[in-house]
């Protein structure tokens, strides 16, 4: 059996050692590191809760507390992140055609957005301590902080992995696509954290 | 290891970034008392912008029928959860 014959569907865990091993390759990435994203999801998916019930608490609070943020500064960095997860869409899709000169230099760009994205972030941080809105102001502001702050150290540490991945296209003859699959799988779902986080933060009424 | 397109990429990038306006504009009409309306208008469009992240970009579409019901599983577990909890508040 070869990759072409593997069923999309198959878990790959199959009597025979080898076609578990093909049926493996429909998974983009390694299957450990989705184990980890997945767990991120599920610890992420309690605090969405626990924010939720606190706001429904807290209705009126909540609700003139949010007015003090920047939904312009939010959508701008929703956007950024969307761009720089684009990007390493393209790079894990140059990999694999063997274009390492692309599959960097979307690398290079989509990690320049994900700086943006901790640049704008820390600035807005800043804007609003400085005018005394701390993480003991109120509740609300005590999940603003906690929520962006823990989503904030996953795109540091994210910054640091495609930093990685930049230097196994840029410095390997032949760039490992798995590894790139893996690193790009942890950037997009900080991503996809940040659309529900920009949901409950900046726009849910 | 099939690709999605880079056009298709491209086009779901574009729809994310016009969705995302979109629910900033839902999500500043506020001055009547539908916000559950409001809210429930924003969390459709987290949903659908969480799918076409989880599909396209983490290319789920592509992957063993167990993480395609994984994803969905959590984005149903996850915004049916907030949306109930919204509503159910005291």
């Amino acid at each position: 059996m070869n990759a072409r014959e593997a069923r999309p569907g198959d878990l790959g865990i199959s009597a025979s050692r080898h076609a578990g091993r093909e049926a493996k390759r429909e998974l983009p990435g390694d299957v450990d590191v989705w184990v980890f994203v997945i767990g991120e999801m599920v610890v992420f998916a309690a605090y969405f809760a626990a924010y939720v019930v606190d706001r429904g608490r807290n209705q009126e609070l909540f609700l003139q507390s949010q007015q003090l943020l920047s939904p312009g500064l939010g959508v701008v960095n929703t956007l950024v992140l969307l761009t720089s997860s684009l990007f390493v869409a393209l790079s894990v899709r140059a990999t694999r055609t063997a274009d390492a000169r692309t599959a960097s230099q979307c690398l290079a760009l989509g990690g320049a957005c994900g700086a943006a994205f901790a640049l704008i972030k820390s600035f807005e941080w800043y804007s609003k301590l400085r005018v005394g809105l701390t993480i003991s102001t109120n509740a609300f502001f005590m999940h603003y902080y906690m929520m962006t702050g823990v989503h904030f150290f996953h795109v540091v540490l994210g910054l640091v992995l495609l930093t990685i991945l930049w230097r196994e296209i840029h410095h390997t003859d032949a760039p490992r696509a798995w590894v790139i699959e893996s690193g790009a799988c942890y950037w997009h779902a900080i991503d996809l954290l940040w659309i529900v986080i920009f949901a409950l933060l900046y726009l849910m009424r | 290891m099939p690709s999605v397109s880079r056009g298709r990429l491209t086009g779901v990038w574009a729809l994310l970034s016009i969705m995302t306006i979109a629910s900033w504009w839902t999500g500043s009409r506020s001055d009547g008392h539908a916000y559950a309306l409001v809210t429930g208008g924003v969390l459709l469009f987290a949903l659908i912008k969480s799918r076409l992240v989880i599909r396209y970009f983490m290319e789920v579409r592509f992957a063993p029928r167990w993480l395609r019901l994984t994803c969905d599983a959590w984005l149903i577990t996850v915004f049916a959860m907030i949306f109930a909890l919204y509503l159910g508040r005291p």
